[in-house]
């Protein structure tokens, strides 16, 4: 039977990796980072000129001023890793100040994808615990860039339903490390909006691909409730709850236990969702 | 099923393994199926690399629950070697019309288009005499661009470049016509 010439598939990958660039080779910890920005750039190359003037998020921002808001935010980490840190002010300064100089919406998605590429280029596996001040928290390398990850998700996911389209999912393997981030943020998330847990247990199970099960204190003096208060959702659910872009006293959840406890940290989990 | 979805999202999420991975399972089925309709081996390479770049660039157009990806891409294929096997006939049919099998320069697509070599023959008969002694050498007469441009003492560069004013003009006229009658 006749195959196709072995030289064809070097032929085809090296014309479709021209046509479309790849995620950006990274370190592990950046590298749900650069699969979703490959996925929202595929996204965004499906645009038509007149759906880039959609509003898409926060009130009144279009595709593309969301595209140059993570452009702008992109940017402060790049210069917390340089050693320049940020406060949470800066990362609505920055957009503004983007936003002021009107950029065309081919050149904004260019700038953001360069910046993106940029970010990942250099960095290397050991950067992952370094600790850097970034938007006014300072964590591990690694978590910010988890951060990044979920921002651009819930923005590529804001964009097509703006444009009428349903978002891929990422795969499993950049579901998880975004859920990570949002559980273990849940103890100061409760903290930083008044919701005062700190001698409870939390079982939180996800389910779906890149989910899992986490068992965590609330706070410094959790002594191990038995059986904690638990809550049990889908991960990506949770994932848009953390987000911002569900509301907690109605998104699908089973909760056992001290009802408290799981109210609370349903309503606290949004508490770190930025513009 | 849930193969395929993983792999769409690993092909939105820019893997290229997963490209990869689609064009190792696939690509057989592909490149036989567009072989077997365009009976050419250069078109069925062309049309192989084809669909799987645009599934790369366009992860979006394949929908996991109308089918699995191996059909969508014999689909996308078989549509794209019936295209290729239609263009093929109709410029079969114009080169046999101007009487000369081996044309020495691509004919432009409005020409292909085009079904009736009389009207060639006479919108090549309208042209001003420079391009139509250029064209008439390259495409009646079957000489290279080298052997015309050394009948009518120019240099070659002219020549290319007559035979592709008068090919335009000569598609503007059959789009003119076309669109009169």
């Amino acid at each position: 039977m006749t195959e196709p010439p072995l030289d064809l598939r070097a032929r085809m990958i090296s014309t479709a990796l021209t046509r479309r660039p790849p995620a950006r080779p990274a370190p592990g910890f950046a590298r749900p980072y650069a699969a979703i920005v490959a996925m929202l750039d595929v996204l965004l190359t499906d645009l038509r000129e007149a759906e880039w003037t959609v509003v898409a998020a926060n009130d009144d921002w279009d595709v593309r001023d969301l595209v140059v808001h993570l452009a702008a935010t992109d940017g402060l980490l790049a210069e917390a890793i340089e050693g320049r840190g940020s406060s949470a002010c800066d990362v609505l300064d920055r957009t503004r100040e983007a936003l002021s100089r009107c950029p065309p919406p081919q050149d904004a998605r260019l700038a953001w994808r360069r910046r993106a590429d940029a970010l990942c280029d250099g960095l290397c596996e050991a950067d992952a615990d370094r600790r850097v001040e970034m938007g006014g928290r300072r964590l591990r390398l690694s978590d910010h860039f988890a951060g990044r990850a979920f921002e651009t998700w819930i923005h590529a996911d804001d964009i097509a339903r703006g444009t009428g389209r349903t978002l891929m999912q990422p795969p499993a393997e950049h579901v998880y490390p975004i859920a990570d981030l949002g559980v273990r943020s849940l103890p100061k998330a409760l903290a930083l909006t008044g919701r005062d847990h700190a001698d409870r247990t939390l079982r939180l199970i996800l389910d779906g691909p890149g989910g899992g099960q986490w068992t965590i204190p609330l706070g410094r003096a959790a002594t191990g409730d038995d059986p904690p208060a638990q809550v049990r959702m889908d991960v990506v659910e949770f994932c848009f709850l953390a987000g911002g872009r569900r509301d907690p006293t109605s998104v699908e959840a089973e909760t056992s236990g001290d009802p408290a406890v799981t109210r609370d940290v349903l309503a606290a989990a949004s508490a770190f969702s930025g513009p | 099923m849930d193969g395929d979805i993983r792999l769409r999202q690993r092909l939105a999420a820019g893997d290229d393994a997963a490209l990869q991975h689609t064009y190792d399972h696939c690509s057989t089925l592909v490149y036989r199926l567009a072989l077997r309709v365009t009976r050419s081996r250069e078109a069925a390479e062309e049309i192989t690399q084809d669909v799987f770049v645009h599934l790369w660039e366009h992860p979006y157009a394949f929908d996991p629950g109308r089918g699995t990806l191996r059909t969508w891409l014999a689909l996308l294929a078989h549509r794209r070697a019936v295209d290729w096997v239609r263009k093929e006939e109709r410029r079969r049919r114009l080169l046999d019309a101007v009487g000369n099998p081996e044309p020495a320069a691509p004919i432009i697509d409005v020409i292909i288009a085009d079904e009736t070599g009389a009207r060639v023959r006479h919108a090549v008969a309208a042209l001003p005499q420079r391009l139509r002694e250029a064209i008439e050498l390259a495409y009646y007469h079957g000489r290279t661009y080298r052997q015309a441009a050394a009948e009518l003492g120019l240099p070659e560069g002219t020549v290319k470049s007559r035979i592709r004013t008068g090919l335009r003009s000569i598609a503007d006229t059959l789009a003119e016509e076309g669109s009169t009658s």
